[in-house]
C-alpha cells in the first residue's frame, strides 16, 4: 500500500469518525430538542386545559360541576384507566367515575376504597351515604384487572376539603411527580378560584345580612325547600318569634289563620311574580306585604326561583291617620252639617210663613225659632272647638293667668249643668278638700276644661248615676278630678283618649251624643298650657275619672274659706 | 190625611211636622219605638215616616209589629235611614216598607213629595 493510499484510508477513517461523532452528537442534540419540544407542547396543553377549565368553571360555585370539568379534561395530559371525583353535597358523597379503558366492577370498588381512605384522612367525619355514577366505557363483569397505580388530589375551598379527584390505572408504576404536579396545579387553580369566589360571596352576604338586619321593615327569605335562609330582627318582632333557630312552621303559625303565607309564597313562585298585599293585619298591626320570588341568576332565565323574599312594611300609623281623616270627615258631616241643615230648614219654613205661603201654629213657629237659636249656638261652639284645637296644634294658644280660687271655678262650672243633670236623673256633686292654695290659671279656660269633662260624663252616664268633681292639694299641685259612674273606657282606648279626634266607638244610636271629638284634645292643650298634666283612670262598666294637675307656685296664698266640704248641687228627680 | 213620624231627633221632628202641617197634613210624632207603636194604634195614621235606629228598638221591629197587626198592616211606611245602612234598608224593604230617605240628606220638601206620592199611589 502506498503512503498515499494509507493516508487516504486514514483520512477516510478520520472523516468517517468525525462524521460519526458529529452525527452522534447531532442525534443527541435533536433528541434533546425533541424532548424539549414535547415538554413545551405538554406545558402549552396544560395551560390550554387550565384555560378551558377556567372558562368552563366561570363563576360557578358548583363543586360537582367543577370536578366533572377537571376529570373530563385529563385525557390528553396523561394515560389512565379511570378519572374519578368525590364531592360532598347535602350530607352525602357524590362519586363519579369516567371509565377510559375497559375495567370490571372490582376495579371500581378499589377506586372507591382508595378515595374513601383518602377522604377519611382529610376530613373528620365524611358523610356515610354515597351516590355513585359511572360513565364512559361500560363495565365488563369478567374483567378482573385491578388498580395498579393511582393518585388523589383534594379539592378545597379555603381550608375546607369539599372533594377529591382520583386518577387510576391498571398499569403499574405509571404516575410520577410530573403527572401529580400537573393535576395538582389544575386542582389548585380551581380551588383558588372557588375560595376567592366564596370569600366574595361571604363578604357580600355579610353586607346583605347587616343591611337586612338594620332594616325597620321585617324581611325574611325562604328557599324552595322551606328553609329560612335569613330573617331579620324586625320580622322576628312583628311575627313575635323568640327562638334562635326559626323554622318555617313557626312562621306559618305566627301568621295564624288570618293569612295563608304558605299559599301566597307558592302562588308567587308558581306565577313567578311579586304579590303585594296592601293591608295585611297581623298582631294588632297592619302591614303592606311584598312577596317576591328570588330568581336563580346563576342558572339563567329559564331555571325559575331559588326561593322567595317576604317584606313586611308596617303601615299601622298610616292606617290610623286614614281612620282619623275619615272620622274627621264624619264629624264634619254630623256635627256641622246637621245643625246647619236644621237652621236652614227651620228658617225656610219661617220665611214661608211670613211670605204667606202657608200656616204654621204659633207654638210650632216658636219651636222652629228655638231650633235656629240652639243649633246656631251649638254650631258656634263646635267651630270654636275646631279653632281652639288648631291654635293648640299651631302653638298659638294663649292663656291669661291670674290667681284664682279653684273651688269657686268648680262651683260656677257645675251650676249650668244642674237642670240637664236633673232631667237625666244624674247626681252632680263637688268634693273640695280645704284648704286649697290659690292657683295661677286662666279661669275662662279652666271653666272650659270643666265644661268638657262634665258634659262628657253626662253623655256616658246612665240615669241614676253620679258625677263627682273633686279638688285637693297634692304635693305642689292642685288635682282636679271629674269622676263618673258611666260606661267606662276600654283599657286599649285610654292611651289615645287625649289624641285629636278620639271618640269612643259608639253604637249608631249614640252617634247623636258625639261631639267634634276635640274636647279632650283641647282639655289636654289647655292644661298643658298651664304647665299641668292630664290623666285617666277607668274601668268599663264601673266608670271613668279624668283628672288634671295644676302646679302651685311657692308661696301662693292659702284660700281658707268658711265653707265646709259640701255642695250637693243637684237633687235626684224621681 | 194623617202622618206619623217616629224618630228620636226632636229638632228634625219639629221641622218635619211644621213643614207637613203647612201643606195641610195632620201630624204627630214619637221619639221612641214604644211611644211610636202606641201612636200607631191611637193616632191611626195614613202613613208612617220611620227612623231605622231608635233608642229602644229598631225601625225594623216596629215595621214587623205593624205588619203583624190586621189594623196597621196596610199603612205605608217610609224609612229614614242613616248613611251606610244599605243592608238595613234592604231588610226593611223586604219586610214591606214602600220607600226610604237618607236622613242626613233629606229636606222637608223631599218628605212632602214622598208622602204625597205614596198616598196618591195608595188611593
Amino acid at each position: 500500500m502506498t503512503n498515499l493510499e494509507l493516508a487516504a484510508i486514514a483520512s477516510t477513517v478520520v472523516f468517517a469518525g468525525i462524521s460519526l461523532i458529529l452525527s452522534i452528537r447531532q442525534r443527541f442534540a435533536s433528541q434533546e430538542l425533541k424532548k424539549q419540544e414535547a415538554f413545551e407542547k405538554q406545558r402549552l396543553y396544560q395551560i390550554s386545559i387550565l384555560k378551558q377549565i377556567q372558562d368552563k368553571i366561570g363563576y360557578s360555585l358548583d363543586v360537582e360541576k367543577i370536578a366533572e370539568v377537571i376529570t373530563g379534561s385529563l385525557r390528553h395530559l396523561f394515560a389512565y384507566s379511570s378519572a374519578s371525583s368525590m364531592v360532598i353535597k347535602n350530607d352525602k358523597i357524590i362519586f363519579k367515575t369516567d371509565v377510559e379503558q375497559t375495567v370490571g366492577p372490582e376495579y371500581i370498588d378499589q377506586v372507591r376504597k382508595n378515595m374513601i381512605m383518602s377522604l377519611n384522612a382529610l376530613m373528620k367525619t365524611p358523610p356515610i351515604h354515597i351516590e355513585e355514577h359511572v360513565s364512559g366505557n361500560p363495565l365488563d363483569d369478567r374483567n378482573k384487572a385491578s388498580v395498579a397505580s393511582f393518585f388523589n388530589i383534594p379539592l378545597a375551598i379555603g381550608n375546607e376539603v369539599v372533594g377529591l379527584i382520583n386518577v387510576s390505572s391498571t398499569s403499574k408504576d405509571l404516575y410520577h411527580e410530573q403527572e401529580v404536579t400537573i393535576l395538582y396545579q389544575i386542582v389548585a387553580q380551581a380551588s383558588e378560584a372557588l375560595t376567592k369566589l366564596q370569600q366574595i360571596l361571604a363578604t357580600e352576604k355579610g353586607k346583605l345580612t347587616s343591611m337586612i338586619g338594620s332594616l325597620a321593615d321585617g324581611v325574611f327569605m325562604v328557599d324552595t325547600n322551606w328553609n329560612i335562609m335569613i330573617i331579620n330582627e324586625s320580622a322576628m318582632q312583628f311575627l313575635r318569634l323568640k327562638s334562635e333557630k326559626v323554622v318555617f312552621t313557626d312562621i306559618i303559625s305566627s301568621f295564624g289563620t288570618q293569612y295563608n303565607i304558605l299559599e301566597k309564597i307558592n302562588q308567587a313562585l308558581r306565577e313567578n311574580k311579586q304579590i303585594v298585599e296592601e293591608k295585611m293585619g297581623l298582631n294588632d298591626k297592619v302591614f303592606k306585604t311584598f312577596i317576591t320570588p328570588v330568581p336563580d341568576l346563576a342558572g339563567g332565565k329559564t331555571s325559575g326561583s331559588i326561593g322567595a323574599s317576604i317584606l313586611l312594611h308596617d303601615v299601622t300609623i298610616e292606617q290610623n291617620i286614614n281612620t282619623i281623616k275619615e272620622d274627621f270627615t264624619h264629624m264634619i258631616v254630623h256635627e256641622l252639617r246637621a245643625p246647619l241643615t236644621a237652621i236652614k230648614d227651620s228658617s225656610e219654613l219661617m220665611l214661608e210663613v211670613f211670605e204667606d205661603k202657608g200656616e204654621i201654629e204659633k207654638e210650632q213657629q216658636k219651636r222652629l225659632l228655638h231650633i235656629i237659636d240652639q243649633q246656631s249656638k251649638s254650631l258656634l261652639e263646635q267651630i270654636n272647638h275646631v279653632l281652639d284645637a288648631a291654635k293648640i296644634e299651631g302653638g298659638r294658644f294663649i292663656i291669661s293667668k291670674s290667681p284664682c280660687d279653684m273651688a269657686e271655678i268648680i262651683q260656677n262650672a257645675i251650676e249650668p249643668f244642674v237642670p240637664q243633670a236633673q232631667k237625666l236623673q244624674i247626681l252632680i256633686l263637688s268634693d273640695i278638700y280645704f284648704p286649697l292654695p290659690a292657683v295661677d290659671v286662666d279661669p275662662i279656660r279652666i271653666t272650659q276644661v270643666l265644661n268638657n269633662l262634665i258634659s262628657n260624663s253626662l253623655k256616658f252616664t246612665q240615669p241614676g248615676g253620679k258625677i263627682t268633681i273633686s279638688a285637693k292639694l297634692d304635693g305642689n299641685a292642685v288635682t282636679v278630678a271629674v269622676k263618673d259612674t258611666g260606661i267606662g273606657i276600654p283599657e286599649n282606648e285610654q292611651e289615645e283618649l287625649f289624641s285629636k279626634y278620639y271618640q269612643i266607638r259608639t253604637t249608631p244610636h249614640q252617634l247623636a251624643k258625639k261631639g267634634t271629638g276635640l274636647g279632650l284634645y283641647i282639655t289636654k292643650g289647655i292644661v298643658e298650657a298651664h304647665g299641668g298634666t292630664v290623666g285617666v283612670i277607668s274601668k268599663p262598666g264601673e266608670g271613668t275619672t279624668i283628672y288634671f294637675k295644676i302646679p302651685v307656685k311657692d308661696g301662693a296664698p292659702q284660700i281658707i274659706k268658711g265653707h265646709l266640704p259640701q255642695a250637693t248641687v243637684s237633687n235626684m228627680v224621681n | 190625611m194623617k202622618v206619623l213620624l217616629i224618630d228620636d231627633d226632636e229638632d228634625l221632628m219639629n221641622i218635619f211636622t211644621a213643614a207637613l202641617g203647612k201643606e195641610g197634613f195632620e201630624t204627630a210624632y214619637a221619639l221612641t219605638g214604644e211611644k211610636g207603636l202606641e201612636k200607631v194604634a191611637e193616632f191611626k195614621p195614613d202613613i208612617v215616616i220611620l227612623d231605622q235606629v231608635l233608642p229602644d228598638m229598631s225601625g225594623n221591629d216596629i215595621l214587623r209589629s205593624m205588619k203583624a197587626r190586621e189594623d196597621t198592616r196596610h199603612v205605608p211606611v217610609i224609612l229614614l235611614s242613616n248613611f251606610s245602612q244599605e243592608e238595613l234598608v234592604k231588610g226593611a224593604i223586604d219586610q214591606g216598607a214602600i220607600d226610604y230617605l237618607f236622613k242626613y240628606q233629606v229636606e222637608p220638601k223631599d218628605i212632602i213629595a214622598k208622602v204625597k206620592e205614596a198616598l196618591k199611589v195608595q188611593n
